[in-house]
């Protein structure tokens, strides 16, 4: 019976590879207050009673009450909670609408800002201090702007200052654009490129709306190279090693240290770092796993104390993250069977019965695998050609294939 | 409130299902927490015009979601389903495997979906409804649900079945190894 062919079989399918829902999310919604009001969000102010008198006194004096009242307030989730203007209590603030704008969309920058004029004709260039040593250059072709406009550099932007980065040499930059009605401008009609120099080999170039959750950007091969079609955006690496990243919107860039990302670069939410799940960003890079064989493929018989038949087939792989990996032995035409009793992963022998014709292996730690298969019976001939098939498929569903030869 | 029944009353079965429905019609990530926590709060402001009369809460707060969604702005560049993996630390490392290949499959297969057979998958598989809560929520007849269905789950199988061979392996066995390799 095919596997396929039942409804319960897809209800399974679905029930496994089901969104799972972030974590803390339900505690998060479960608790916002429920008490019923004509006028819910004033009702909030006054039953969540942690709002003290300068607070509201600040509400009212940008309108937020009013704002309120109109339902007009967006809800924003756990990691823009970071940036919230009221405490968690509250259970909803102002959401910005861009990295670098205020809760009316309109440009909130620090005092290192730098601003400069562009218009569709002319290249736009600056170049401006991070305040570590290295300085962020900025540069968009002619006709990367419809209008003249005004280009902000924010070496410091407002959004991140409450938010405590790991590593000591993180570069971050707000960039934004208005237009001369003091309009902002989100996209862009080229490319533009953002220089932050070089980097460490444990920091990735990322990107984030909001100032606290980071997503890891996609690498480009170079300057011209077509970008995400899904996020517009990526990075490369110049001749002198610098980090170029390559955009067609504008919000707040960076390059961290790998363990303040939050999201990978296909868009999927990373595990808490150093926790050794599977996408721990410590243990996951951009792009697809780098694999090797370690060492040569060896051959041999059981000892016979073990009571096992057929032969063992020794070898190590490198693999520099974490991977689902899929191993199988192959003659010219087929995958031979391995025998699970017997079979060695890291040390660590299989006691399980049955014979599988390809090993799936979660890889979580990174580094040298060790294994030993044992294919049973006569499927290797002594003198004949076989190949070990290695594949990976990492994180973000990036794959490597590689074929290991040996002779039997 | 009409019925004087309160949709919210038991929020911890409803939010994961209104998440994982968010999740399949815009990405798993930041958007679709955005939206599930928007539409709760919607869903909070509004649960006094609930009528128990017109369907189940569930069916009620999805169709926030589904308003929610379209004020998003439904027609800039959708991204991909991105399927997370919160597997448990105690989880089976086979299982782990299982887990990652099945999602990167099912992945492909519902972003090669048009948008009509994507939020489907969202309400049925996603949500969990019924057809005759999907019947509901879309206008038709609970009998034009279940074709629908039918011809979804058709299509759903025989674009699974084309996927690549150790997908479908790794979803029907488990191996039991070791959890620390």
């Amino acid at each position: 019976m095919s596997f396929w062919n039942k409804d319960r079989d897809l209800e399974r399918i679905f029930a496994k590879a089901a969104p799972q829902t972030p974590e803390g999310l339900v505690e998060r919604l479960a608790s916002r207050p429920r008490t019923r009001s004509s006028r819910p969000a004033l009702r909030r102010l006054a039953v969540a009673g942690a709002v003290s008198a300068l607070l509201a006194a600040a509400l009212a004096s940008v309108g937020g009450i009013s704002y309120a009242a109109n339902f007009a307030i967006d809800v924003v989730t756990g990691h823009q909670a970071r940036n919230a203007l009221f405490g968690s209590e509250m259970g909803m603030t102002l959401k910005q609408h861009t990295a670098a704008t205020d809760e009316y969309g309109n440009p909130d920058h620090s005092d290192q800002t730098q601003t400069v004029q562009s218009s569709p004709t002319q290249q736009t260039n600056a170049q401006v201090p991070l305040g570590n040593g290295t300085d962020v250059k900025i540069t968009a072709p002619a006709g990367t702007f419809t209008d003249a406009v005004v280009v902000y550099v924010d070496p410091n932007p407002p959004t991140t200052q409450g938010v405590h980065f790991s590593g000591t040499d993180n570069k971050v930059v707000a960039i934004s654009v208005s237009d001369q009605t003091g309009q902002p401008v989100h996209t862009l009609e080229k490319p533009m490129d953002i220089d932050l120099g070089a980097k460490g080999d444990d920091y990735v170039p990322s990107i984030s709306e909001d100032g606290s959750a980071f997503r890891a950007l996609k690498k480009v091969d170079g300057p011209d190279s077509a970008l995400d079609p899904k996020h517009h955006d990526g990075y490369y690496i110049s001749a002198d090693n610098h980090v170029h990243i390559l955009t067609l919107h504008l919000t707040i860039f960076a390059v961290l240290y790998k363990a303040n990302l939050s999201i990978s670069e296909s868009g999927r939410t990373l595990k808490q770092p150093g926790s050794g799940q599977f996408g721990d960003p410590t243990l996951i890079h951009s792009g697809a796993a780098n694999m090797k064989r370690v060492g040569n493929v060896k051959v041999f018989r059981f000892n016979k104390k073990t009571g096992w038949s057929g032969r063992a087939v020794r070898f190590t792989f490198f693999v520099d993250e974490q991977v689902a990996a899929y191993v199988s032995v192959w003659d010219g035409k087929k995958k031979l069977p391995i025998a699970l009793r017997g079979t060695q992963i890291r040390g660590t022998t299989l006691l399980k019965k049955g014979t599988e014709k390809t090993l799936h292996i979660p890889v979580l730690r990174l580094g040298n695998l060790p294994l030993r298969l044992r294919i049973p019976g006569t499927h290797l001939g002594a003198g004949k050609h076989y190949r070990i098939r290695v594949a990976t498929l990492d994180y973000d569903g990036n794959r490597t294939v590689q074929f290991i030869p040996f002779t039997g | 409130m009409r019925g004087h029944r309160d949709p919210l009353a038991d929020p911890k079965p409803l939010i994961p299902r209104l998440y994982r429905y968010c999740a399949y019609m815009l990405g798993d990530g930041a958007d679709a927490e955005d939206v599930a926590s928007e539409t709760w709060e919607r869903a909070l402001r509004y649960r006094s015009s609930y009528d128990p009369r017109k369907g189940a809460p569930l069916t009620w707060l999805i169709a926030i979601a589904a308003g929610c969604i379209r004020d998003r702005n439904a027609a800039t560049a959708r991204r991909p389903l991105v399927l997370t993996g919160d597997a448990e630390e105690r989880a089976d490392a086979g299982d782990l495997a299982e887990e990652a290949a099945l999602r990167v499959t099912v992945q492909k297969v519902v972003d090669g979906l048009g948008e009509r057979e994507r939020e489907l998958v969202a309400l049925r598989y996603g949500a969990g409804l019924t057809a005759r809560q999907i019947g509901e929520l879309l206008g038709l007849r609970t009998n034009a649900a279940e074709v629908a269905l039918h011809r979804l789950n058709a299509r759903l199988r025989e674009a699974l079945a084309a996927e690549d061979p150790p997908a479908g392996s790794a979803a029907r066995k488990g191996l039991d190894l070791v959890t620390d390799i």
